[in-house]
Formats: C-alpha cells, structure tokens, sequence
C-alpha cells in the first residue's frame, strides 16, 4: 500500500481545517491570490507563510507529505531561479517570488488534502455561482474541473496498483535498477491510461446516480455549516488583502 | 514448497495518523502440498498474506521464508523465480486484470516469466477450461466481463503458468453455488493430481470446512488458533473471533444438544446417511 499522497488527493481525517465549509476555502483562495500576485513585500509573503503553515499544522496531514511536495518540485525551483537571475532582481525579489510559488503550491495542497472530491465540487460550483447570469452550466464545468484534479492522484494509484500486479507476473518493479524501472512503467503506461479513464467515467457514473445529475442544476448536496472558523480565516485573508491595498497606496 | 512466518509485523501507513497495523508477531507454518486456510474477518489481517509471500510487500519486523528465499524487506535476487512459484488470486479480480483482452491478461505472466513456448494459444486454452471457460472468450474485452468470468479469468491466469503455491483470496465471494462446487472440485485436483500447495485466504468458514486440511484461525493480526479442521467443531471459538460457524457444524451441535448422536462430516449427503441412520 502506498504511504505517500499526492497532489490533488484528499486525506481523510478529523481537523478543524476538514470541517470548514468548501464555499469559504474557495473564497478565502480569491482572497489568497490577491496579495499573492500583486505584492512585492516580503513582511507581508512571510506572515502569509507562516500562516499557511499554521493552518498545515492544524489539518492533522503529516507535514512531511506537504515538505515532499517542494522536494518533488525542486527541479521547478531550481529553473525558476535561474529565470530569476537572468531577468536581475533583487536578492529581495527573488526571495518573494519563491516564497510565492511555495505558498501557492502549499495552499492548494492544503484545500486538496482536506476537502474531499464531492465537497469540492460543491465549493466550485457555488462559488462560481454569481456566473450563472451568463447561462454556464456550471455543474458541469464543476464536474469537468474536479475530474481534471481528480486523474493524477488517480493515475498514480492505478500504476501503483498496476505494478503490483505485474510484478506478481514477472514485470518486476519493486526490485529492480532505474534503468529496468523505467522499461516497466513504460510497458504499464498504456493500461493505466486506460484503466484510470475507466475509472472516472466510473465515479463520474456513480457521482450521478448519487444525484448528482451534470446537465441540471444540482440542489440536493448540503455540506458543512459555515462557523465561527470559517469566519476567523476569512477576516485574517481580508486584513492580508487589506495589507496589499495599503502597501500599493489604494487607501 | 513450505512456507514459514517468523514474528511477522506488518504495517501500513507508517508514521502517519492513519497507521494500521495488519499483522502482530505472526507466525505459522505451511506445509507444501496441503490446502491450508487461513480464517479471519474483515480486520484479521489476512488480505495481507498473499502479497508478503510473493514479496510485493515486505514485512515491518520479521520473516518470511518462501523454500529458499527469505522476505525480510530486503532486495531478493532473481525474484521472478520466487515468484513463478506463487499464483496468487486476489479477492476483486478488478485490482488484478490489467490488461484488454483476455488472451493478453492470460500470456502476460508467460511472457514475462520467460517461457520458452511457443504453443501459448493451447496453453490459453487449457487454462480456460481448468474453469471451465471456453476458447471465445480469448478474444473478449475485460470490461465486458461479469464478476464470475473476471474471477474465473484472474484464476486462469496464474493456473497458466503452473505455479507450486496457489494463493486464493476470499475465492468464493459473488460466485453462485455451482460455481463454488466447481471450485472446490478444481481445487481438489490441484492439490490430489498436481501436488500443489493451496493457500485460502477466506472467512466463508462453510466453504473452508469442505476443504481444508490445516485451518490458523487469525484475529486483529495475530494468529489465535491452528490446528486440523475440527478445530472449526468448535462454535464458541469461531464466534468469539468474528466468525460464523459452518451450517453443517451448526446441525450437528443443535443434534448433539438433544442428545442425538452424530458425526462431524463436511459432505451434506453423509449427513443426510447418519440423519436417516439414527431415525431408523
């Protein structure tokens, strides 16, 4: 059995963060991406920082899946700092644009590792809500965005699945040097596509017959109540987007 | 081939908050050529058994010693040959079947293992009608298949490449009744005409009781009773670790309650024989 997560899969277990309402964690990711794209201050990138990992901590998901992340994105990071270096900032400017990049990634690992697949869809949908004057069918866009998060954690149980198996046949994996791991993901690769396909059209069909119908509007999903935390961490993204407002001269 | 765990702990999820602990200082010993039953619920720990005997997954503290080879988490050397030994059947044939059609699902554990056949469509065909399956269904699509055909199929595959140990995984759930018979039958040849050793992984204890010859009975991880079938006579013992008393077994405990003398037999017709027996 794997003992990694990866990004895009939901971990379930009880926490405060679990329990907040999916329509104010896509809120508070507006609000989030506020000074994220506008600011350059680094007092500012810090205390967010921190604040996301107080929020890491509060989820009860071992922080080592949301450090392995970055240390999966290493090479990411290394690219970036030489685009960094070749456009000459500032060693302050490149300090915040990494930290920008970490904070983005970890806060979406946050949402995806406590918010589970329905809830999800769920916060999409009603978030996107105001767009409905346009005639969007937004359960569908809903369903379409979920499924797109959904395949790579999906695609990475299946192979693992897949190489189980085909290990128990003679196309070893477990054992094997780099170069003959490489040959066996490359002849699994075709029949996990296809089974991980399989798979969501499978829990599109059953997401369906539990009502979840994508071509009406959808009304009989209730998820959790918002509550005095979800109130708490919206005001403290507000006074972030407040801080941007005052650092850019608005007010 | 015979089969040993040594103080085998194994644990997923380590480190983390959804831990869990599947086996506890396990140990038990499987003779070859014999078909033993491992009984247990849903939590007893036995759904991880096949995968640690073909070194899919490697125990936290212990061994596992499979002939030669020894499973202690380390790399083996030349593990295919270990595991050309070892069929092993998982319970939902949807986490075994990978591959499209069935005659590729069928050769793949041949071509991988190496074999110098060239007579692979015969060898499809003869593991097809070991369950009872006939020559169209070779060119069928997996996803077309029923659960039972899947089964069947998941079986066909590894009786195709003649393994030493069989390893079946709760082998009768979502199968009828005529299709249990036949899997008993087949089982037995197996074991009776080609030697093999039968490892059954189950809590159906009614299907156990007809054809088990060693029974370890395991409980949250740990093994709390081994010994012949009979030990399977014992109603308390099957209910105290979850599990249900065979029916047959039941009959002859409500007999023998009103004093009615009869003997524990796993076929139903030598039942019916001592019934009519003790009315004449």
């Amino acid at each position: 059995m794997q003992s990694n997560k990866y990004f895009g899969s939901y971990y379930p277990i009880e926490s405060s963060i679990h329990k907040l309402n999916p329509i104010m964690k896509f809120i508070c990711l507006f609000l989030f991406l506020v000074p994220m794209i506008g600011s350059m201050s680094l007092k500012l990138h810090v205390v967010i920082m921190f604040f996301i990992t107080m929020l890491m901590y509060t989820s009860n998901v071992p922080l080592k899946f949301y450090f392995n992340m970055i240390y999966g994105l290493r090479y990411i990071y290394i690219i970036i700092l030489f685009f960094l270096a070749s456009k000459g900032l500032t060693q302050e400017e490149a300090l915040v644009t990494l930290l920008k990049v970490t904070s983005i990634i970890e806060y979406l690992a946050l949402i995806f590792y406590t918010t589970s697949p329905s809830e999800l869809k769920y916060g999409i949908e009603k978030t996107l809500n105001p767009f409905n004057v346009f005639n969007i069918n937004l359960s569908k866009l809903s369903n379409k965005i979920i499924t797109g998060i959904r395949f790579f954690p999906l695609l990475i149980t299946t192979e693992y699945g897949v190489l189980k198996n085909a290990s128990e046949r003679g196309l070893d994996y477990f054992h094997s040097d780099i170069l003959a791991r490489i040959n066996v993901l490359a002849s699994s690769f075709k029949n996990t596509l296809r089974l991980t396909i399989e798979k969501l059209k499978k829990e599109n069909f059953a997401s369906e017959l539990k009502m979840y119908q994508i071509s009406k509007f959808r009304t009989n999903l209730r998820t959790n109540k918002i509550g005095y935390i979800d109130l708490l961490i919206t005001i403290i993204h507000i006074i972030f987007v407040a801080s941007y407002v005052i650092e850019v001269g608005i007010i | 081939m015979d089969i040993s765990f040594n103080n085998v702990t194994y644990k997923e999820n380590r480190g983390t908050p959804l831990e869990m602990t599947y086996l506890k200082n396990f140990s038990c010993k499987i003779n070859k050529s014999e078909i033993t039953t491992l009984l247990g619920d849903s939590l007893s720990g036995i759904k991880v058994i096949g995968n640690l005997i073909n070194a899919v997954d490697f125990p936290y503290i212990g061994t596992i010693k499979i002939g030669k080879y020894i499973n202690d988490g380390k790399k083996i050397k030349n593990v295919n040959a270990l595991r050309m030994n070892i069929g092993h059947v998982k319970m939902n044939p949807d986490e075994m079947l990978f591959n499209k059609t069935v005659k590729q699902e069928l050769t793949f554990g041949l071509t991988y293992f190496k074999y110098k056949l060239n007579k692979k469509d015969i060898r499809c065909t003869e593991a097809l009608k070991l369950v009872n399956l006939g020559e169209e269904y070779l060119d069928k699509k997996i996803n077309t298949l029923t659960l039972t055909e899947k089964k069947k199929i998941s079986l066909a595959s590894i009786l195709i490449f003649n393994p030493k140990v069989i390893i079946l995984e709760e082998p009768t759930i979502g199968i009828s009744t005529k299709d249990k018979e036949e899997l008993k039958k087949l089982i037995k040849t197996l074991k009776e005409k080609y030697k093999k050793t039968i490892i059954i992984l189950t809590k159906d204890t009614d299907f156990a009781y007809k054809i088990a010859e060693r029974v370890h009975i395991l409980y949250k991880g740990t093994l709390v009773s081994s010994g012949t079938k009979e030990i399977m006579n014992d109603e308390t013992l099957l209910k105290t670790y979850g599990l249900k008393a065979p029916e047959i077994v039941k009959f002859v405990n409500v007999a023998k309650k009103k004093k009615i003398d009869l003997k524990y037999t796993d076929n139903i017709l030598d039942l019916i024989k001592e019934v009519y027996r003790n009315a004449k």
